[in-house]
């Protein structure tokens, strides 16, 4: 009888344990994709379009990432560059990322980049990335997950189209 | 609704009302605090605090402020154990379904959640590896099973940070790296099963395994101290510096074991003898990396290991010896890139490796007969350039010269004969190439080749290697690899002496390397939260250096005379459910024919399964590990004349560990010095499984034992 206590005893607690873990997840997966939507829509701020792309909608694209557009949504809700009010596109073509300013491909989108590298050298657009190596295949800002700098950033690559990058940004990040 | 809440004020229930209200008001409460916090200090602020805050909160902070804010809540698991970078296949940075090999990928946040307590631990958590015991080598490390033809684990090759720790006297006494390397110091390990010569020659043959140590980004520190069973003590610490350019890094571990009591017999008993089965390590690495600008990068690494371990026997045939065994391994390396399209990385990398006798003469015994001295040094310096001449193709293109030098004596003059390795000298050459080319974004092709000169007077050795990986979907992706890999004869074959009237082996420098052909083909899977990865893999051996023949009354020498055929299959799984849920799963089975007419001659089990699951709770500190490993019954169809069934036969078993983590300063806030106090309880071996292996080097007795009975074990790791 006092095994039985004590075993049931052992379940309760690791029920507790899970029930405690499961409201932790839930927690952490309300926030699937918080920083990197705040990081983009910062971005924002940091980037220099030519002249003829600062008017009408700053358009963000977001390839693919339902998660990251829900919170970028809310991130921007009645902000904007300039007197340009900044809407959010989630899209699962990339050719539907034409006149975007900023496009965000995630990981798993890495092989559409050469696409839509194609796509910003015809119509300048920032292309922010999130996956290993994305910033020296054509990506202009990739977002790190590890260390202390969070960004890194292929600066030649976004000055060639036209994009200037401030040197706040610069210096936040690892520049290819 | 009405329903539940009447339930829950019923008089049967008031705890879980209060438990309830109370739920209520902390998670209202932490959600204020925390939306206040957030302006009124940011840095202070937990990660299930800054995970509460709503991002209309957060939006006005400023860039700089998010970064440290993102510092805090960290990694999530998912991102850090799917979305994992791999150096080891093509010697640079790549996602695993974009490597050319069948990768297995331990992190440090899984041998921190499972406890490994020393790289050995650690291996074995791994798909493919099998950790074994001998005679005369207390921890050997097989992969795919091969474990055929040598006595030490030469078909495996053991690298730190993508430079080799290769010995050429034995080519693979590992037994001190897999005991004394700081394991602490990891930040994962990453395990090639199959053929790794192309890139980095000998003994890269049935698998690779490529330590990867953690880089300084910041200043840290953590020491850490447990104990328990068996005498066990056990003392780690690892942390580094950053600054500016400059990061360096440290880490270093102690390990005492000297009460694990067994009872059995060994070569030389009659009756069943409990003994104390003792061993000690002690190993220390320091790594510094010196990046002045994009272009170049300086990096040098120093590991040194100590390990004193009992063993079962040896050339003394005594119940026990203790030897001491020294490892320093040292790597300078320098990498500049040239051009947009040209890298190149020049370094230097010294292996010392020493064996000797380490009993102590006791005054009241007779003079000990003290057994040989072993020593080696070994120097790579090795030439890589890496090449884009166009978008889609990569190129790796190097070269290296390998001298070496050691040999096998006796510490002083006494009246026995042994087999000694007169000193040797020699250098080898290698120049190799491998590319990988993607005509369309779904499919990459990949070729590659090493050549070898061993002997200026004789042909050079060529090992080559394909394959093709077809992403078929997003999810889905199929490797088909096929290639060679070579073993070179090492001194203590090639360059052995005998005595007059010792037995053994004779040395034979006309021997030509082992060669293995192996074919391989993975299917990944990969969505979300789940990955998968199923293997079938086929493998022959040629050229296994063996025994020979006795002839005319001289002793045999050793020859290229054996064969091993080897197929089997690899599923190998990560799941997490949820966030603070881990699950990890693999089966691994290997069947063979050792001489074209032993089934099953192995040592290493047919059916190895391993299944870990893990428990996270980071608002509380908390992390919970249970690690399975199951070994089946060894069969092994070698002939038993002469073996002396004396101990228990080997059966199959389960070794299961439960590992308990605690971070009460994430509990309960407080702290020592400003420092994270863990708390840490272990029990090994919890079902006190009998753990036999087959003694299959010598095969004098029948079995030794794998791991000792069921331990506990505590400590306390201060992280600054």
């Amino acid at each position: 009888m006092k095994r039985h206590r004590s075993i049931i005893l052992s379940y309760c607690i690791f029920c507790e344990l899970l029930l405690f873990g499961v409201s932790a997840s839930n927690l952490q997966a309300q926030q699937q994709g918080l920083f990197e939507a705040l990081y983009i829509f910062k971005f924002c701020g940091f980037v220099t379009f030519p002249s003829e792309r600062q008017s009408g909608d700053f358009v963000i694209g977001v390839l693919n990432a339902p998660a990251i557009a829900t919170q970028l949504e809310k991130a921007v809700l009645g902000k904007y560059v300039g007197s340009q009010p900044i809407i959010v596109r989630n899209v699962s073509d990339t050719g539907d990322l034409s006149g975007c300013h900023i496009v965000f491909v995630p990981d798993n989108m890495s092989k559409e980049l050469p696409k839509v590298q194609e796509l910003a050298r015809a119509k300048a657009m920032l292309i922010v990335t999130k996956g290993v190596g994305m910033a020296k295949e054509g990506g202009h800002i990739n977002i790190f997950t590890n260390g202390d700098k969070k960004f890194e950033i292929n600066r030649t690559a976004a000055e060639s189209i036209g994009l200037k990058l401030s040197a706040d940004l610069l210096k936040l990040a690892v520049v290819l | 609704m009405t329903t539940i809440f009447s339930y829950q004020t019923s008089s049967r229930c008031p705890a879980v009302l209060c438990a309830i209200v109370l739920l209520f008001a902390f998670t209202v409460f932490t959600d204020i605090f925390a939306q206040d916090a957030v302006q009124a200090n940011k840095k202070k602020l937990t990660r299930s605090e800054i995970l509460r805050i709503n991002i209309e909160n957060l939006r006005d902070l400023s860039l700089e402020e998010l970064t440290d804010l993102a510092g805090i809540v960290g990694v999530s698991s998912i991102e850090e154990l799917f979305d994992l970078v791999i150096t080891t296949a093509s010697k640079s940075e790549e996602k695993i379904i974009d490597a050319p090999g069948v990768v297995s990928v331990l992190t440090a946040r899984e041998l921190r959640l499972f406890g490994a307590q020393t790289l050995k631990d650690a291996l074995n958590y791994m798909t493919g590896a099998a950790v074994l015991v001998s005679f005369s080598n207390r921890n050997g490390i097989s992969i795919r099973g091969d474990q055929q033809g040598t006595l030490y684990s030469n078909h495996v090759l053991i690298m730190i940070d993508g430079r080799p720790v290769r010995e050429s006297l034995y080519g693979g006494a590992y037994s001190a790296v897999l005991a004394a390397f700081p394991l602490a110091g990891v930040e994962r390990i990453e395990l090639i099963r199959g053929p790794g010569s192309v890139l980095y020659g000998t003994g890269a043959y049935s698998g690779v395994v490529n330590i990867i140590m953690k880089k300084a980004t910041k200043s840290a520190l953590n020491l850490s101290a447990n104990g328990g069973s068996l005498g066990t003590a056990l003392a780690a610490l690892d942390g580094g510096i950053s600054a500016g350019d400059v990061h360096i890094s440290g880490s270093a571990q102690y390990l005492n074991q000297n009460d694990w009591k067994q009872t059995l017999q060994t070569e030389t008993t009659r009756n069943d003898t409990t003994i104390t089965y003792r061993q000690n390590g002690i190993g220390a690495n320091v790594g510094l990396q010196y990046s002045p600008g994009a272009e170049n990068n300086l990096t040098a690494n120093l590991t040194w290991m100590r390990y004193n371990p009992d063993i079962y026997g040896g050339e003394i045939r005594l119940p026990l010896a203790m030897i001491r065994e020294t490892y320093l391994n040292a790597d300078v390396g320098y990498t500049r890139q040239i051009t947009d399209a040209w890298k190149t990385s020049l370094n230097f990398t010294a292996t010392l490796y020493e064996n000797i006798d380490a009993r102590q003469q006791q005054p009241s015994q007779p003079p000990l007969q003290l057994g040989p001295t072993r020593q080696s040094s070994d120097y790579v310096i090795e030439l890589t350039n890496y090449i884009k001449p166009w978008r889609g193709l990569n190129v790796i293109v190097g070269g290296l010269a390998n001298v070496q030098n050691g040999s096998v004596t006796q510490q002083r003059p006494m009246n026995v004969t042994f087999a000694s390795v007169p000193y040797y000298e020699r250098t080898w050459w290698s120049a190799y190439a491998q590319a990988d080319y993607t005509p369309i974004e779904q499919l990459k092709l990949i070729a590659g080749a090493q050549v070898n000169s061993f002997d200026p007077g004789r042909p050079s050795s060529v090992v080559p290697r394909l394959g093709a990986l077809w992403s078929i979907t997003n999810d889905f992706t199929l490797k088909l690899l096929y290639g060679q890999a070579f073993r070179a004869p090492r001194a203590a074959e090639s360059d052995v002496l005998l005595e007059p009237n010792t037995p053994g082996l004779q040395g034979n420098r006309e021997l030509k390397p082992e060669n293995v052909s192996t074919f391989d083909a993975e299917l990944l899977y990969k969505h979300d939260n789940f990955q998968a990865s199923l293997v079938y893999f086929n493998s022959i051996q040629r050229d296994i250096i063996t025994a020979g023949l006795r002839t005319m009354g001289m002793n045999p020498r050793f020859v290229n005379a054996d064969s091993y055929r080897s197929q089997g299959i690899e599923f190998e799984t990560k799941y997490i459910p949820l966030e603070p849920l881990y699950f990890t799963g693999s089966l691994s089975y290997q069947t063979n024919i050792f001489r074209e007419r032993i089934t099953d001659g192995s040592p290493v089990p047919n059916w190895i399964a391993r299944l870990g699951a893990g428990y996270t709770n980071t608002d509380a500190g908390l992390s919970v590990g249970i690690m399975n490993i199951f070994y089946s019954k060894v069969d092994n169809g070698v002939p038993t004349q002469g073996v002396r069934f004396v101990n228990p036969r080997t059966e199959a078993y389960n070794l299961l560990s439960v590992n308990i983590n605690w971070d009460i300063t994430e509990a309960f806030d407080w702290t020592i010095a400003g420092a994270h106090i863990i708390l840490t309880a272990r029990i090994e071996n919890a079902l006190d499984a009998a753990a036999w292996q087959l003694e299959w080097a010598r095969r004098n007795i029948n079995s030794l034992p794998a791991a000792p009975g069921r331990g506990f074990y505590g400590g306390l790791t201060l992280r600054f």
